[in-house]
């Protein structure tokens, strides 16, 4: 059996533990989806923690330069040089660029667990469906596990972050 | 957005989902795919007893996660150095490098399988940008740099463009014919870069330099300013209007089976609305900005069709098209249009997964993302050994190369240049 296949059944097997802790297996279900959420958010929080550290320099600089060059051409504006306005927000734009494209490559560090989640559950529960209790249009009569899966992540996100802020209230209080 | 509000959203999105489905399982029934895959058997141009690949469909190439996660370093590389050119080569690495284009291929022109190929190729990359644009648009949110009424022209003309077009070219575009536009737009993205490095776009940019160097000493002098965006004039009923008519379009195309046409009116009149809200007037950072509705709007209509219909942002698009056409500054145009992009995208991914039965493979994405963002810590350590000009010759050549190959492959059925 090579790597990858001995990794993928280790972390199946752990993935798929809590659906199975609950003697009722829609139960199961959302607990095992809730937890997958918090591995997402939690695995994700971590590697876009080491990415920001890892570039923290390189963004402040990239950053800097933008803002500078964006006050540049606003100034230009106000002292009414359209011309040299034009010209340094092409500057501007070219700096941002980078900053822009720079942070959307980072903010990958942050998603990936969760696209590699909705993999995991489509390979163990792709053929399941939840009967809505209603016709919805669009979704019809059922739904798969990414109507679950992905509004309980967006709720662990949320929850995580408000958490966040007030240890980090409680910190600067104390 | 006030807290309580939040917590609000928030529970009636949790209660939603955990109060709308029922807690039971029932076996899936057939889905898009599995018609698909059938029919390809019926046709003798699938084995269904052949090793399952590519979206689970029997005897499809079986993309390698490793080459794909080596490609989205290079992809992430390319993001954190040179900027746009990273969305078209993930699409690069979609069609070709994976194997799937000739793949989609083999099955012929107008072949229901070869349509689904393609539109899941267009998926992925909608899920890559789409992801991108979320979490810029946030980061603006944040910063208080999103010009709503310059968001809202912009999507009347997004939203119906980004479901219009999927609707008109889903399932009827072949992959040969989608390659060839992506040509199209690779090339368009050369000439671009192209011009930055003439000896006039070199002298321009000196010259910007040279003014911007004057402006600097005003800049520390004056940081005063009131530096929020303030809206002075906008006929905002009107906008709410347009708006609100397009995105019906949007849900009539979406929801209702028949009558198409009444979809097609209600985009009409919601593009037709905006040339009636006249200019827009608002201050950024103390300095006054206009610009007419109607500009971002057509603007939005043409650049949602363009990245809808290949699956891009068009982030490299609706930048260079409303800093140099509406003339706003950077800022503002920058997160605006994240903003508009992930619309566009949300319609555009809802229409392809939910209203036509899209697959993606979600596995194959996360192994992306993960290249992506080791590319991303690896670029700021070695652009500093490349300088931007010589990047930017690197990059004009692979956006031709690319261009010439897809445009010709897509158009003429043979590249003519090599591989042939």
């Amino acid at each position: 059996m090579d790597f990858f296949s001995t990794v993928f059944q280790w972390v199946d097997a752990f993935l798929i533990a809590p659906y199975r802790w609950p003697q009722y297996p829609a139960a199961g279900w959302w607990l095992g989806t809730a937890l997958l959420a918090v591995w997402c958010t939690l695995l994700g929080e971590f590697t876009l923690a080491v990415c920001h550290r890892a570039n923290r320099d390189h963004l402040r600089r990239v950053t800097r330069q933008t803002l500078e060059h964006h006050e540049q051409s606003l100034n230009a504006l106000k002292a009414g040089d359209k011309e040299a306005y034009k010209s340094i927000n092409r500057l501007a734009n070219d700096a941002y660029g980078k900053t822009f494209f720079l942070q959307i490559a980072m903010a990958s560090s942050a998603l990936w667990p969760v696209a590699l989640a909705l993999g995991w559950l489509d390979l163990r529960f792709s053929e399941v469906e939840f009967t809505l209790p209603a016709f919805l249009p669009l979704a019809g009569g059922s739904v798969k596990y990414p109507f679950i899966f992905l509004p309980l992540y967006i709720l662990t996100r949320i929850l995580f972050s408000e958490a966040r802020r007030r240890l980090k209230t409680q910190e600067a209080d104390s | 957005m006030s807290r309580k509000l939040k917590w609000f959203l928030c529970l009636a999105l949790v209660l939603g989902v955990f109060a709308g489905p029922l807690l039971s399982a029932t076996p899936a029934s057939a889905d898009k795919l599995s018609d698909a895959i059938q029919q390809a058997v019926q046709d003798g141009k699938v084995d269904q007893k052949a090793e399952k690949g590519f979206l689970g469909i029997p005897g499809a190439p079986d993309v390698n996660y490793i080459v794909g996660l080596l490609w989205a370093i290079w992809v992430g590389w390319i993001f954190s150095t040179v900027g746009a050119f990273g969305g078209i080569m993930a699409g690069v690495g979609h069609i070709t490098i994976f194997g799937l284009g000739n793949y989609a291929k083999s099955f012929g022109k107008g072949h229901v399988l070869n349509k689904l190929v393609t539109d899941s190729i267009r998926v992925s990359n909608q899920w890559l940008v789409g992801i991108s644009a979320l979490i810029s648009s946030t980061n603006y949110y944040r910063m208080g740099r999103l010009v709503a009424p310059l968001g809202m022209c912009l999507a009347i003309g997004g939203v119906g463009g980004s479901w219009l077009i999927p609707d008109l070219t889903a399932g009827k575009v072949s992959l040969k014919a989608y390659i060839g536009y992506f040509g199209i737009i690779v090339l368009l993205l050369g000439i671009m870069l192209l011009r930055e490095t003439t000896a006039s776009g070199q002298a321009k940019k000196k010259k910007a330099k040279e003014a911007a160097a004057a402006f600097e000493e005003a800049a520390k002098k004056d940081s005063g300013t009131d530096q929020g965006v303030k809206i002075l004039e906008g006929s905002w009923a009107l906008m709410f209007v347009a708006l609100g008519v397009v995105v019906a379009s949007a849900l009539w195309a979406n929801l209702v089976d028949g009558l198409r046409w009444v979809a097609y009116i209600l985009a009409l009149i919601g593009w037709v609305l905006t040339f009636f809200l006249g200019t827009i007037r608002f201050t950024f950072f103390g300095v006054e900005f206009s610009f007419k509705a109607f500009i971002p709007m057509l603007g939005g209509i043409f650049i949602a069709a363009i990245a809808s219909f290949l699956g891009i942002g068009g982030g490299f698009l609706f930048v260079p098209f409303l800093t140099s056409v509406a003339g706003l500054p950077m800022f503002l145009v920058a997160g605006t249009s994240a903003l508009v992009v992930l619309v566009g995208m949300i319609v555009s991914i809802f229409s392809y997964m939910v209203g036509k039965g899209v697959p993606v493979q979600w596995g194959f994405i996360g192994a992306e993302l993960i290249g992506i963002f080791i590319g991303s810590m690896i670029g700021p350590r070695t652009s500093k050994y490349i300088p931007d000009r010589w990047l930017k010759i690197i990059f004009i050549i692979l956006a031709f190369y690319v261009g010439i190959r897809y445009t010709t492959k897509g158009f003429l059925g043979y590249s003519i240049v090599p591989p042939f």
